[in-house]
Order: C-alpha cells, then sequence, then structure tokens
C-alpha cells in the first residue's frame, strides 16, 4: 500500500497559487497572434494580459518600444518579488538564493558603473529588480559614489566575502570579470549546498541545476575554442553539473576527430546534446554517432552554435523543468518552472516588440522564441 | 601697367631675368612631374578608399543586423551591460610620411581588437552572440579607422594637387611669360640703347668734324 505523503500546508498554497500562475502565462496560439501584431498593439496586449500595473505607472514617462521594454523589466521584477512573497521558511530561502542570479548582474552592473563613472541614470537603466536585492536597496546602492562604498554597503549580502576578497587584492588581479565569473561559480556552489537541507523536491532540482550547468559549461566550451585564445579553461567551467570540469578541460586540448568523438561519447555530454540537435534539426531519428560526427564538425572549424540549437537546448531544459514539476507538484520544482517560464515570457516579447522595431519578418522572430510549441508547459 | 616696364635695361638685370627664367622653367617642369606622380597617388588611394568604404558599408549593414539581434534576445540592459564592462579604452596612435613632400597621416588603432578573456565582461554571464556583437564592432572600428585614414589620404592629395596645378599654371600662363616679355622688353630696350648710342656718337663724331673743319678753313 502507498503512503500518501504529507505536505506542509505552505508548501500546498504556494505551488498551487504558482501553478495557476504558469497556466495563466502566453500561450503558443497568443505568441502567433502578437507576431501578426504592430508595437502599439502588442503594448495594448500586454496592458490586458498581466502587464497592465507596469504598462499603466510607465506609459506618461515612456512610449513605444522602450515603454514595452521597461515594463518587461519591471513585470519581471513584480513577479520575482510575489514569488518571494508567496513562498515561506525553506522554500522561500531557496526561492531568494536562486533569484540570486539577477543581483549578480544588478550588483555587477553597478560596481562597474561606478568604476566608470556612468552617470545614475545609466546605471538604473541597466539594473534588473528580479533578486533578493529590492528597488529601494538598489537605489541606495545607486547613490553611493565609489566601488568600494557599493561594496560596504552590501556587508550583508551572501556574496560579501567574495567582494571583500576582490577589495583586497592587488590592482594587477583586480579584473570585474574574474569576480563576476567567481561569483556564479560561488552561487551554483551555495545553491547546490542548500539544496541538500532536507527541500521537497531538492533532488530532482539537484538534477535540473546540474544539466543547467553542465550545458553552460559546453556553451562557454564552445565559446573560447571559438575565439581561438588557447588558454586553460578549468578557471571558466562551472563544478557541480553532471560532468566535472576536468573532463572539459580533457577535452579542450583534442584535435583529433577520433579522439574527440571517442571523448565525446565517453562524457554524458552527448546524452544531453542528442535531443538538442534532433529539436535543432527536426531529425528525431539522429543517433549518438550522427550528433558527435555533428559536434566534431563544428569543433574542427571553430564555430559556435547557431542560436536555433541554442534555443533548442532551452526548450529542452524548460521542458524537463516542467516535467519534474509535474511529477513533484508540491516542492520547490513548480516555483523555478514558474521563475524560468516567466523569464522566458518576458524575454520573447521583448524579442517579438525588438524585433517589430527592426524590422525583421515574423518568421525569422519565431525562430528565436522559446515558446512551448511542442506543449512542454505541465 | 606691365611688370616688366618697371625694370631698368641693364645687363645685370638681362642676366638676372635670365636666371629667373632657367629657374622657373626648371620649377615648372619638377612641379608638373609632381602634378602627375600625386596624380598617379591619387587615382591609387581613391581606388583604395572605395574599396574601404565599400567593404566599411557591408560590414555596417552585417553589424546592424547582429545589433537587432542582440537587442532582441539579450535586450537593452544585456548589450549595455557588456557594453559597460570595456576595461581597457581602445586608442588611436598616428604617424605621418612622405608621398612627394606631401606629408600624408597613417592611423594604427590599438587596443581595439581584443581576445574574448580580456573584453572585460564576464563569461558567464553573457552569452556567444555578445562575443559575435563585440568582434563585429572591433572590426568596425578598424575598418572606421582605415577608411578614415584613406579618405583622408585622398582629400589631402587632392587638395596638394590643385595647389600644385595652379602653381604649375601661375608659372606655364604668367610668370615664365612675363619674365620672357621682360627679357625681350630689355633686350630691345638695350638694343634702342645702343642704337642711341650709336647713333649719338656718330652725330658727334660728325659735328666735330664740321668744326675741325671750319676751324682749318
Amino acid at each position: 500500500m502507498h503512503r500518501i505523503p504529507v505536505f506542509s500546508p505552505s508548501y500546498i498554497y504556494s505551488c498551487t497559487r504558482l501553478r495557476i500562475r504558469k497556466s495563466s502565462l502566453i500561450n503558443y496560439q497568443q505568441y502567433r497572434r502578437l507576431l501578426n501584431m504592430e508595437i502599439p498593439q502588442i503594448i495594448r496586449f500586454m496592458g490586458e494580459n498581466g502587464y497592465s500595473r507596469e504598462i499603466h505607472h510607465l506609459h506618461s514617462q515612456f512610449t513605444g518600444i522602450n515603454l514595452a521594454e521597461t515594463a518587461l523589466t519591471w513585470h519581471l521584477g513584480r513577479a520575482s518579488y510575489d514569488c518571494m512573497r508567496t513562498t515561506s521558511g525553506l522554500l522561500n530561502e531557496l526561492t531568494r538564493m536562486y533569484l540570486n542570479k539577477w543581483d549578480i548582474i544588478n550588483v555587477m552592473s553597478i560596481i562597474r558603473g561606478k568604476k566608470h563613472g556612468l552617470p545614475y541614470n545609466s546605471i538604473e537603466e541597466m539594473l534588473i529588480p528580479a533578486g533578493e536585492i529590492g528597488l529601494a536597496q538598489l537605489n541606495l546602492l545607486l547613490m553611493k559614489t565609489s566601488v568600494e562604498q557599493v561594496m560596504d554597503a552590501l556587508s550583508h549580502w551572501r556574496y560579501y566575502p567574495f567582494l571583500q576578497d576582490y577589495l583586497n587584492r592587488d590592482s594587477s588581479g583586480k579584473k570585474l570579470s574574474d569576480l563576476e565569473n567567481e561569483l556564479y561559480k560561488k552561487f551554483y556552489e551555495i545553491l547546490i549546498h542548500d539544496l541538500k537541507k532536507g527541500i521537497i523536491g531538492a533532488n530532482e532540482f539537484l538534477g535540473y541545476l546540474r544539466y543547467e550547468i553542465d550545458t553552460t559549461n559546453i556553451k562557454n566550451l564552445f565559446r573560447i575554442r571559438s575565439s581561438g585564445v588557447n588558454t586553460d579553461i578549468s578557471g571558466y567551467m562551472i563544478s557541480g553539473g553532471f560532468i566535472p570540469p576536468e573532463e572539459f578541460s580533457k577535452i579542450a586540448g583534442i584535435e583529433d576527430k577520433d579522439e574527440f568523438i571517442t571523448e565525446f561519447k565517453n562524457t554524458r555530454l552527448i546524452d544531453d546534446l542528442l535531443p538538442v540537435l534532433q529539436g535543432a534539426l527536426n531529425n528525431p531519428a539522429l543517433i549518438g554517432d550522427d550528433a558527435a560526427l555533428k559536434v566534431w564538425e563544428q569543433w574542427q572549424k571553430k564555430e559556435y552554435p547557431v542560436q536555433v540549437v541554442l534555443i533548442a537546448a532551452i526548450k529542452i531544459r524548460l521542458k524537463k523543468l516542467s516535467q519534474m514539476a509535474t511529477m513533484s507538484p508540491f516542492s520547490v520544482l513548480p516555483i523555478i518552472s514558474y521563475l524560468e517560464e516567466k523569464k522566458y515570457e518576458v524575454y520573447n516579447l521583448r524579442a517579438i516588440v525588438r524585433g517589430k522595431e527592426y524590422g525583421i519578418a515574423s518568421e525569422k522572430i519565431f525562430k528565436y522564441l522559446v515558446m512551448p510549441s511542442n506543449g512542454y508547459r505541465g | 601697367m606691365k611688370a616688366y616696364t618697371q625694370v631698368q635695361a641693364t645687363r645685370a638685370e638681362k642676366l638676372a631675368l635670365k636666371r629667373k627664367i632657367a629657374l622657373s622653367e626648371r620649377a615648372h617642369k619638377i612641379l608638373k612631374l609632381k602634378v602627375g606622380a600625386l596624380t598617379i597617388e591619387l587615382v591609387r588611394t581613391v581606388r583604395e578608399a572605395k574599396a574601404a568604404r565599400r567593404e566599411l558599408q557591408k560590414l555596417y549593414e552585417t553589424v546592424e543586423a547582429r545589433t537587432a539581434l542582440a537587442y532582441m534576445l539579450e535586450g537593452t540592459f544585456g548589450v549595455r551591460i557588456a557594453a559597460e564592462s570595456v576595461e581597457t579604452e581602445p586608442n588611436i596612435r598616428s604617424e605621418t610620411h612622405s608621398v612627394m613632400g606631401l606629408f600624408i597621416p597613417k592611423l594604427f588603432p590599438e587596443n581595439v581588437k581584443k581576445p574574448l578573456l580580456q573584453r572585460g565582461y564576464g563569461l558567464l554571464a553573457t552569452t556567444a552572440l555578445i562575443d559575435d556583437l563585440a568582434t563585429l564592432f572591433e572590426d568596425l572600428v578598424i575598418n572606421i579607422v582605415t577608411c578614415a585614414e584613406k579618405e583622408c589620404v585622398t582629400r589631402l592629395i587632392a587638395a596638394e594637387i590643385e595647389k600644385t596645378r595652379r602653381r604649375v599654371n601661375a608659372l606655364e600662363y604668367n610668370i615664365i611669360p612675363n619674365l620672357l616679355d621682360t627679357l625681350a622688353y630689355v633686350e630691345e630696350r638695350r638694343d634702342e640703347i645702343e642704337r642711341e648710342e650709336f647713333s649719338r656718337l656718330f652725330l658727334l663724331k660728325k659735328k666735330r668734324r664740321t668744326t675741325e673743319e671750319e676751324m682749318a678753313q
């Protein structure tokens, strides 16, 4: 006899609310309709479909594309804030930690802006208040006049020790790009560590996170290769994925076809890439050997995978996440799934509006959208 | 009033004029050669400038399309964050070299093309689209500098040709004919003076002879 698991009411409340929100995200048919609209019509659509608060608030300050983009950014911030408000306890802590990604982006933008002496407004335009650090706190950071002051004001932040470490370095080692890479690596490290605290759905989420790390590492491996830089890549690989960074370092130095294909097939990389290539090439019959050969061709030419392949990878990642969220309805997964899909809804709307502004054909814009065409939304 | 009427019809003046004419004719010949050489240089530079401009136009169109794609997929903040991350400022070093006595600039863009890991933005926070855009913009800046150099050289050579041609024309149609006229005037005047002197001496001689004959009678 199966035991019926007992869930905390807070889990049920939060997950149900977010599942409802997820079901109200823009669907495939709506995207198709949006592709045939002009910018003012899209803004009106946004105003009638969840973005009304931002559109009404901003329409006196912005018009056209700027109104749409600013509203999208603000909306993403509100969606994240609502998620944090809806959840409680460990679920809330994990949601906040997951949203720290935005904090890293915002803090790095402010630090860079202060370092280059950019005016307040210019830095403000680069911020997306969708993280744990709210808009009011970001505004306080913007008031600071130097990088040191900004970093000191973040003394309560989870990543402050790494900022302090950066400040203590001598000027030759003070590269903001290194600090940014380090913060990202720590983000995954801390998140993976905290997932082991006993939260429901942690194992599944860990699997998703590892997959995300692997795909990020593959992308960066190809990026470094296509740039023609001969360097030790281990510093740019995130640890914590299914494939250890050493495997990537090993692949990075291979120039022989057979060796590359053998090594590539020995790792889990082929399992991750096969469905991506099947989707991107629209060929479900593609097998592992063909996929490895295709990857080798790109590797040999020092080319970066085309955008369509990357979008196929994101779709598969979201589909996996959505399936896991369906399997564990009262866990952290529905929250992460909602946040990720919300993020891509915002990205899609921005792509449509920007594409329309630049006069790009609807069919071309369509190719770049991460939309639930295969019904992956669980 | 013509210039030659002001000169004195002396032998020294005649010799000076002859020297001036020889110098002017030599200068005219050299300047004409300079115009020819600069014209050949101009044709070559114009061809290069045209090719550079065509390449720039083509690259600009690619950059525009890629910028649109980057704004579409990365958003304004994504593109701006990467743009504001650049830590080493690009610089342009200039040198000059002489072509037929004309100093023309040579521009060298420095710190424009950077390897991926030295661009200033974090690898883990950006995408390959940003790399692509950064590479294209680096190429665009280099092409703009090359194009500016070629166009500047073309303008300088064209201006120099115009100036030299004006000098050649001035020598050919004004200075040398004037000098020749002046020389002719001086020679004419000197002939006249010689004739006058001859007839004066003849008359004086005649008068003296008449006086001597009268005194003898």
